[in-house]
C-alpha cells in the first residue's frame, strides 16, 4: 500500500538549470518510481509528465523543460515494483524565474574604497520577482566574516561599514526576493585606502597596582613651520628653489640639547648656496655643497668653524640625497649618501 | 675641579671637549635653495648614520614630511583637522575594541592622559590611541600591558571606592536555572534549561575606614567616618549599574540587590562600621553597548 506523497511549497527556480523536486512520504510500501506532472497555469496545458525509476523521493526536472517568468502547478505520485501507484499529491503552485541580477555598484573587483565609513550601494534587477530583503557581509582578506549589516527590508540597497586604512577586505551582497529566491554577488575583494591622520607618538602605559587602574598617556605634538614662496610637489616634496623661498622651523627647536642631529632628504641643491641654516642667539651653522663635499660653516663668537663630510660625493641635480648633520657640542659630523 | 664643565674660554657648555664657537642650543632651523622630501630633527647623535627614513622616536623634536602641509609634529594630519583623540582597548585575545574615552584635541596641549579603571586583574590588554577628525578615524598606535592590582573595587563613571579592610567575599554563584524531569520510562532524568539566563551573584563584607582615621594611627575621625558611610551608602543605593572587580580577576557589571547593611563595630563603641551588600551581574563589561547603556563609559 503506497501512501500519498507530500509536496512542500516550492521556492521559484531558474528554468534554464536542472531542478530537483523533493517530496516526502510517511509510511507505506517500498517506492521504486515516481511520476511528476506539471501544468502551465495560464492555459492549463500539461507541459511535463514523466516517470523515473528511483528509490529516492526526488525527481529531476531537466533544464529548459519549463520557461522562466511563468507560473506552473505540479503534483507527484509514487509507484511500487508491481506498478501500483499512490494517489497524486495535492497540486502545488510555483514560478520559474531567472535569478535576479545583483551587483555592488560602487566597488569593483580589486578596487579601492577611499573612505573610512564607506557606503556600499547595490542594485537588484528581476522585475517579475522584486526584492524583499538584503544584507551586506564584510569579510577580511581570508574570507573570515567581520561584520554583517542588519537584514534590511527596502528597495534602496546600501550599508556603510567602518574600514581600517590600508587593509584588504571582501564584501558580499545577498538578496532575497519576494518569493524567497536568494542571490549573492559572491565575495568581491577590495582594499580600503584613504587619507587619515597618523600619529607617531608612543603610548605610555602604566599599571597602577594600588589603584586598580591603567594610566594611558601620550605626547601629541602638532607643530607647523612658517615659510614663504614655497610650493608643494606631489604629496611628498616642498620646492624651495624660487627666489626667497624659505621654510622656518621654530616651535620646539629650543628643546634641542647641545647634541642633536638633523637628517634631510632632498634634491636640486645648487653649489655654494646655503640650503640648511641652524640659528641660535649666539650664531648660526650654514650648510652648503661645493667641490663634491657638504660643508658646515659654524659662525659664533666672532669665530668660524668649518666641517666637511669625509667622503667625496658627486651630486647631480636630480639625485636624491640623504644628509645627516650631527652637532655634538661645538663639533659637527656630516654624513651624506645619494639614495637614488 | 672647579674647571669641570667649563672650557678654556670659560664657556659653560661642554667643558674641554668642544670648539670655542659652539652656537649653543638652536632657536630655529631654516631650509632654502632645494627641493626637500623630509627633515628629521632629534636629540640623538649616537645612532649610526643610515639612509632609511625613520619614524617619530622619543628623541624626535621635529619630523616634517611636507605632504601638502608644513606640519612637523608627531601627528601627520594629511591636511585634515584633528578634533579628538579616541582611546580604545581590547583583551589581547579578542578582536573587539572598546572605546573607553574620547578627548577633544587641543593643538596647544601636548600631553594627554587617561586613567582606565575598567580593567580586569590578570589580563593582558592592548591599548590604542587614534587621532580622529569629525568623520575619519586615523591610524591607531598600539601597545600592550599586563594588568594586575591589589584590592577590591566598586565604581561607576563618577565614583570609585577601594574596599581595603577585613574583606570577606561570599560565594560567587553562577546562576543558570534548570529543571530536572524524572520520567517513568528512563533510568536517567531529562535536564531542561529554561532560558539563556546565566549570571553571577555574590556578596561581600568589609570594614569601612576613612583615610583620615587610617592616617591618624588609631584615632577615629568620627566626622570623616560618618561622611564616608553616608557617601558609600548613597552610592550603593543609587540603583545604577556598577563595576565590581578584585585582585583575583572578578570583573563584572553589577547591580546592588537586597539591603546593603552598615554593621556597627561594637568593640570600637560603634564608631566604625562594617559594610555588607549583595550583588548580581547584569551585563558584560567587554561589550561596548552594555558599557554605553549602563553609563559606565
Amino acid at each position: 500500500m503506497l501512501t500519498t506523497p507530500i509536496l512542500s511549497p516550492i521556492i521559484p527556480f531558474d528554468a534554464t538549470l536542472d531542478y530537483e523536486l523533493n517530496f516526502n512520504i510517511i509510511g507505506g510500501s517500498q517506492v521504486t518510481k515516481n511520476n511528476v506532472v506539471i501544468v502551465r497555469v495560464s492555459d492549463n496545458v500539461e507541459v511535463y509528465n514523466n516517470t523515473i525509476e528511483t528509490f529516492s523521493y526526488t525527481h529531476k526536472i531537466p533544464a529548459y523543460t519549463l520557461t522562466n517568468n511563468v507560473q506552473y502547478k505540479v503534483r507527484v505520485r509514487t509507484g511500487d515494483i508491481n506498478n501500483n501507484y499512490s494517489s497524486f499529491s495535492d497540486w502545488v503552485l510555483f514560478y520559474c524565474y531567472a535569478p535576479a541580477s545583483i551587483s555592488i555598484t560602487n566597488i569593483t573587483y580589486g578596487g579601492i574604497a577611499n573612505n573610512q565609513n564607506y557606503l556600499f550601494t547595490g542594485t537588484y534587477n528581476q522585475p517579475y520577482d522584486p526584492i524583499k530583503a538584503y544584507l551586506f557581509i564584510l569579510y577580511d582578506e581570508n574570507g573570515v566574516q567581520l561584520a554583517v549589516s542588519p537584514l534590511k527590508y527596502s528597495s534602496v540597497i546600501e550599508h556603510a561599514f567602518v574600514l581600517q586604512n590600508n587593509t584588504k577586505y571582501n564584501i558580499e551582497l545577498k538578496t532575497q526576493s519576494q518569493s524567497g529566491v536568494e542571490v549573492s554577488t559572491g565575495l568581491i575583494p577590495f582594499t580600503a585606502s584613504y587619507i587619515a591622520p597618523q600619529m607617531g607618538a608612543e603610548l605610555q602605559l602604566t599599571n597602577i597596582k594600588d589603584d586598580g587602574a591603567v594610566s594611558i598617556s601620550i605626547i601629541a605634538i602638532q607643530r607647523n613651520a612658517e615659510g614663504s614662496n614655497y610650493t608643494f610637489i606631489g604629496n611628498d616634496w616642498i620646492d624651495l628653489t624660487a627666489n626667497n623661498a624659505i621654510v622656518r622651523f621654530v616651535d620646539g627647536i629650543n628643546t634641542l640639547s647641545n647634541n642633536y642631529s638633523i637628517k634631510l632628504y632632498f634634491k636640486n641643491i645648487p653649489t655654494n648656496k646655503t640650503f640648511l641654516k641652524i640659528i641660535s642667539p649666539y650664531g648660526n651653522i650654514q650648510v652648503n655643497y661645493s667641490e663634491n663635499r657638504f660643508h658646515a660653516w659654524q659662525y659664533a663668537h666672532n669665530l668660524v668653524g668649518h666641517f666637511i663630510n669625509s667622503n667625496s660625493i658627486a651630486v647631480k641635480s636630480e639625485d636624491i640625497v640623504c644628509l645627516e648633520i650631527k652637532v655634538i657640542g661645538g663639533l659637527i659630523d656630516i654624513f651624506a649618501n645619494i639614495i637614488s | 675641579m672647579f674647571l669641570v664643565g667649563y672650557d678654556i674660554f670659560a664657556y659653560s657648555n661642554l667643558g674641554m671637549f668642544q670648539t670655542n664657537n659652539n652656537i649653543s642650543i638652536p632657536s630655529s632651523v631654516e631650509l632654502t635653495n632645494s627641493i626637500v622630501d623630509e627633515i628629521h630633527i632629534k636629540n640623538d647623535t649616537l645612532s649610526e648614520f643610515k639612509t632609511e627614513k625613520e619614524p617619530w622616536q622619543p628623541s624626535t623634536v621635529a619630523l616634517g614630511k611636507f605632504q601638502n602641509d608644513l606640519s612637523y609634529g608627531n601627528m601627520n594630519l594629511n591636511g585634515l583637522t584633528i578634533t579628538k583623540l579616541l582611546f580604545k582597548k581590547r583583551k589581547i585575545d579578542s578582536f573587539n575594541w572598546i572605546q573607553f574615552a574620547s578627548i577633544p584635541f587641543d593643538p596647544q596641549k601636548n600631553i594627554y592622559e587617561v586613567i582606565d579603571r575598567l580593567v580586569e586583574s590578570g589580563e593582558t590588554y592592548e591599548y590604542c590611541v587614534i587621532p580622529a577628525t569629525s568623520t575619519v578615524e586615523g591610524d591607531m598606535k598600539t601597545k600592550t600591558i599586563d594588568v594586575e592590582f591589589d584590592g577590591t573595587y566598586i565604581s561607576d563613571k563618577d565614583s570609585y571606592y577601594k574596599l581595603y579592610y577585613n574583606i570577606e567575599m561570599g560565594d560567587i554563584v553562577q546562576n543558570q536555572p534548570s529543571a530536572t524531569i524524572e520520567t517513568l520510562g528512563s533510568q536517567y532524568p531529562i535536564v531542561v534549561y529554561n532560558s539563556s539566563i546565566n549570571y553571577k551573584s555574590g556578596s561581600i563584607q568589609c570594614l569601612l575606614l576613612s583615610d583620615s582615621t587610617v592616617e591618624s594611627f588609631g584615632k577615629i575621625d568620627i566626622r570623616q567616618e560618618k561622611l564616608l558611610r553616608n557617601k558609600i551608602m548613597s552610592f550603593l543605593t543609587n540603583k545604577k549599574p556598577k563595576i565590581f572587580k578584585d585582585s583575583s580577576g572578578n570583573f563584572m557589571i553589577i547591580n546592588i540587590i537586597n539591603q546593603p547593611r552598615l554593621i556597627p563595630n561594637n568593640s570600637l563603641s560603634g564608631l566604625v562600621y562594617d559594610l555588607s551588600f549583595d550583588f548580581v551581574e547584569v551585563a558584560n563589561p567587554y561589550d561596548q553597548k552594555s558599557l554605553n547603556m549602563t553609563g559606565l563609559v
